[in-house]
């Protein structure tokens, strides 16, 4: 049986730092020039930033990324729902849905997209576009589901990346066993 | 052994290795083109303090990448192996605790739990992911044991 000698440690050593010294140079490198570069030494994740430092979320455009999928904020989560653009998906789980969520919001539950899904499916190919939204700026459910959705063939997806949390700090209305409350 | 003697075999390491840089190689290259895809999957394992959640996000597939081609050409070969070992461990442990955390939150069974791990496929079911990270991690163990046996006679005291 052939033991680890100090020969074979030493080298495999030297690789492992050669190899973490080139992903570091190839990485900051290639980020530096690529149009979907990202800021590598800020905290992009602040509540303030995050993703709309990235996508222009104000008013649902996006920038230069090509995603499908469009995050939006308050404002333009109320035109949808004003203007009946289409159906909007809540991704929590189905204590928090029956806690409270956004009026006329339909349970599609990430974690058990199989079952939620097929409940769905007719409704969802019959609307011309699609809104979703979580808990929070820190959940990523909604994106998650609108990347599962999307695979699924349905476009346009709007996420309201700010999630329940925005929308009731915002004052905006909440339904709970099918009554609507605490509105503007 | 039967079993060491065929894993030890030089078609069969010739084949894990171009199976390892395949996987690595696509999953490497595909996280490359989305960093910022890829740093929201990793804050979602809430492991990682969110100042270095970026720069993880672009070096990590680039270490996945240069593995993928060491495992090609040969170059480097140990200690991609051990690198790919040492990842893929830590990889089963990220996702069985993010398991733990999405099962304690919402009460979903482990057997039916399938979310995008962050690997470069997508949305997977999560008990396999962990097994095939595991058996990755193995199949580097077996990479770096078939290349000791290499190593000359007089470097072993």
């Amino acid at each position: 049986m052939i033991g680890l000698t100090p020969f074979n440690k030493m080298k495999i050593f030297k690789e492992i730092i050669a190899i973490i010294s080139i992903s570091f140079i190839g990485g900051l490198g290639f980020n530096a020039f690529s149009p979907r570069g990202i800021d590598v030494l800020g905290n992009p994740w602040s509540k303030n930033a995050g993703v709309e430092s990235t996508y222009q979320a104000e008013n649902g455009n996006q920038l230069e990324n090509e995603d499908p999928i469009i995050f939006v904020d308050f404002n333009r989560t109320c035109r949808f729902i004003d203007n009946k653009e289409g159906i909007i998906l809540d991704a929590r789980s189905p204590e928090d849905y029956a806690e409270g969520h956004i009026p006329g919001a339909h349970l599609l539950f990430f974690y058990n997209m199989n079952e939620s899904y097929s409940k769905h499916e007719v409704l969802l190919n019959s609307v011309s576009s699609i809104l979703i939204y979580c808990g929070n700026i820190d959940c990523d459910d909604s994106e998650f589901l609108a990347n599962e959705l999307f695979n699924l063939g349905h476009v346009p997806i709007l996420v309201y990346k700010g999630g329940l949390e925005d929308w009731q700090s915002r004052k905006g209305c909440i339904e709970k066993g099918g009554e609507e409350d605490e509105c503007w | 052994m039967l079993v060491r003697k065929i894993l030890l075999h030089p078609w069969a390491v010739w084949s894990l290795r171009l199976i390892m840089a395949g996987v690595l190689l696509y999953a490497g290259v595909k996280k490359i083109w989305m960093p910022l895809e890829f740093a929201r999957l990793i804050k979602e394992y809430h492991l990682l303090p969110d100042q270095i959640l970026n720069l993880v996000a672009v070096v990590l597939p680039w270490a996945e990448v240069v593995c993928g081609l060491c495992f090609i050409s040969g170059l480097w070969l140990m200690g991609a192996a051990v690198l790919l070992s040492g990842m893929n461990t830590v990889f089963a442990f990220a996702i069985a605790y993010r398991a733990w955390l999405i099962m304690s939150e919402t009460g979903v069974n482990f057997l039916d739990l399938r979310f995008d791990c962050g690997c470069g496929f997508g949305v997977v079911y999560i008990p396999t992911k962990i097994l095939e990270n595991l058996l990755l991690a193995g199949v580097g163990l077996i990479i770096l044991f078939s290349r000791w046996k290499d190593r000359p006679v007089e470097s072993v005291k």
